[in-house]
């Protein structure tokens, strides 16, 4: 057998074979000591720790080394592509910060840097102050099963199955060919379409996103609530608490966690969110309706030239959020309602 | 006077929520209209149901929901609806499986086994998670390119092999929830590791995956972007809607057509989901980002 497999070798085959099962040894080694119990413990106990060890270690090795792959060394190449150039056949060279500096010289000179920052500001802004109040209130209604919960679930849920493609089609011509109709036959006032006017266009792809991405949390924030102490509700309702204290001084501080996992995974949406804008008009999105997402999907779609500015591009935004969410997670840890009150 | 404030409050709450249904069923019940409707019928009045409703315009789009994709040998092949709904299929099945099952055992082996490791996987799926980079597609595409696996289904799968995102704490919170007695019951029964896991916990989480799973499969159904990049050979359906949808042909380029396009990838989704709907709805409960 081994005698075979240094054939193999020779061949060049066989070698990925060996490099895992030497992969697979290593971690298990790596189990082993790292899980390994401290002074003397009966046979039976090492035993099976020992089996639990190598469960562990063939469950874990494939996903950790997709991690490895797909995160960490995507990441790592994703930092050295920002101080990189590609040449016509793919090959880096090194550049320094070549990279930033054109970047530096694009945002002064080129508009849509300050269009796409804009726009995903402002998105982002709007989107949170619109949706989170909603989706908590949403969540409660159909937590305190008033009437037609059922229902407003079903229908809160139903955007975020259906394909956006699909949404979106139906709402750009719904918007933009029957709602003019529709105002001129009802109130009879002559309306532009709400997608074709170059005004207003932001603004109606805005609506869109927040609108329909109601549905969104509602699920994670539902469950949130379901799992609240009936007796601590029970309780409140004795001492004579309605809904808007119950909603205030215990739904919220119960759900706080869940709460801030979602603001606190928003964060990165600043800069990534596309808003489907890529849905709505495919890569000729007018310039001024650019958010940053879009702007980083459409430059990779468009060639691997653009690769090491674009990962400076996400390197520097990567840059501004990293304090920005601690320094937010900080804020709602300390600032937060807290469930000992 | 409090209960009138109460009933002032859900009063409007269910006025705005009335409001959202209103909105989006008359847009869909509008979008479905369409598309049975003649182009010339639509365009006398967009709004209305006038003229005679036909099945030519899902016949139009059946007919026109294809994609040029390169054969590999320099030439070009086109992909229909047929293959599309096949790749779809394949995509959204083999994806939806994979990440589940992934994140689902990681979550178990961190949950119920106490090696530091765990410890570190759970508290870097909240580093990874809240530590947001920005801009790493191009690095990921050369990845791909790399490793071979560009443009292959088999590379898709092994890219959702992951257990980073918000189901691993709903796994992680479930299991950490389910008593270790079981397990020890089994232990002393006899049952390996993998047996405690496949026939004594995994069915205990088996509601909560199979939500998961549907949920998982529809976002990867109706996703195009991701295919877009990675499976340009391979087009799904919802791919092939896009290009539909962005399709300048004369004989497509009518909305009632481009409607009856939508409602070929909206139809078997509704399905699943009026099939699932308190499945898909059901418990997610994950808690926060502190162990």
């Amino acid at each position: 057998m081994l005698r075979k497999g240094r054939m193999k070798n020779k061949n060049g085959e066989g070698r990925l074979s060996e490099w895992i099962s030497s992969l697979r040894w290593t971690l298990y080694e790596l189990f082993r000591k790292i899980g390994a119990p401290h002074g003397n413990k009966p046979k039976k106990l090492k035993n099976k720790k020992k089996k639990g060890a190598l469960f562990c270690t063939a469950m874990l090795a494939l996903p950790l080394l997709q991690f490895f792959l797909f995160y960490i060394c995507v990441n790592f190449t994703s930092v050295l592509l920002a101080f990189q150039k590609l040449d016509v056949n793919g090959n880096a060279v090194w550049v320094g910060l070549e990279n930033f500096k054109t970047l530096f010289r694009q945002f002064q000179t080129e508009k849509v840097f300050t269009y796409a920052l804009k726009n995903s500001l402002l998105s982002y802004l709007i989107g949170t102050i619109c949706t989170t109040p909603l989706t908590l209130i949403f969540s409660f209604y159909i937590y305190k099963k008033m009437f037609g919960h059922n229902l407003m679930k079903i229908m809160l849920f139903l955007p975020s199955v259906i394909s956006s493609i699909v949404m979106v089609m139906i709402y750009t011509y719904f918007v933009d060919l029957a709602v003019p109709v529709f105002f001129e036959t009802v109130f009879h006032i002559e309306i532009q379409g709400l997608y074709s006017n170059a005004e207003i266009r932001f603004r109606t792809i805005l609506f869109y996103n927040i609108w329909f991405g109601l549905g969104g949390g509602i699920l994670m924030y539902l469950s949130a609530m379901n799992s609240i102490n009936e007796s601590v509700v029970e309780a409140a309702q004795l001492e004579g608490a309605g809904y808007w204290q119950e909603f205030v001084h215990i739904t919220l501080p119960m759900i706080y966690p869940t709460f801030t996992t979602f603001f606190i995974v928003g964060i990165a949406g600043i800069f990534t969110n596309q808003m489907n804008l890529y849905t709505f008009g495919g890569s000729l999105v007018n310039l001024r309706d650019y958010t940053l997402g879009y702007y980083l999907f459409k430059q990779a779609l468009d060639g691997q030239i653009n690769y090491p500015r674009l990962s400076a591009l996400g390197l520097l935004m990567t840059a501004i959020l990293v304090p920005l969410t601690f320094l937010v997670r900080y804020c709602l840890e300390k600032f937060g309602p807290s469930t000992e009150e | 006077m409090r209960k009138n404030k109460t009933t002032v409050l859900f009063g409007m709450v269910f006025g705005v929520l009335c409001l959202y249904i209103l909105f989006l069923v008359v847009q869909l019940i509008w979008g479905l209209a369409t598309s049975f409707r003649e182009n010339l019928a639509f365009l006398e009045n967009p709004f209305g149901v006038s003229g005679k409703w036909k099945l030519d315009n899902y016949v139009l789009a059946f007919d026109n929901i294809k994609k040029s994709v390169p054969d590999g040998q320099g030439a070009y092949k086109t992909v229909y609806i047929e293959d599309m709904v096949w790749n779809s299929l394949v995509y959204s099945v083999g994806c939806a499986f994979i990440n589940t099952f992934v994140t689902c055992t990681v979550a178990y082996v961190v949950a119920k086994y106490d090696f530091k490791i765990c410890r570190v996987i759970f508290n870097t799926v909240i580093v990874v998670m809240i530590l947001p980079i920005v801009g790493s597609l191009p690095a990921e595409i050369r990845m791909t390119k790399l490793l071979n696996i560009y443009g292959t289904m088999g590379g898709m799968f092994i890219m959702r092999a992951s257990f980073l995102g918000t189901y691993f704490f709903v796994f992680t919170a479930i299991y950490k929830g389910v008593p270790n007695d079981y397990m020890e019951a089994a232990y002393i029964d006899g049952a390996s590791d993998f047996n405690v896991y496949i026939n004594i916990m995994f069915p205990m989480v088996k509601n909560t995956f199979s939500t998961i799973l549907l949920l998982s499969f529809i976002a990867y159904w109706n996703d195009y972007s991701i295919p877009l990049i990675y499976l340009p050979d391979r087009p799904p359906l919802a791919l092939g809607l896009y290009e539909f949808n962005m399709s300048t042909t004369n004989a497509v380029s009518t909305v009632p057509a481009k409607m009856a396009g939508c409602f070929c990838v909206f139809i078997p989704i509704f399905v699943i989901f009026i099939l699932f709907q308190d499945k898909l709805t059901g418990n997610l409960y994950m808690g926060g980002l502190k162990e």
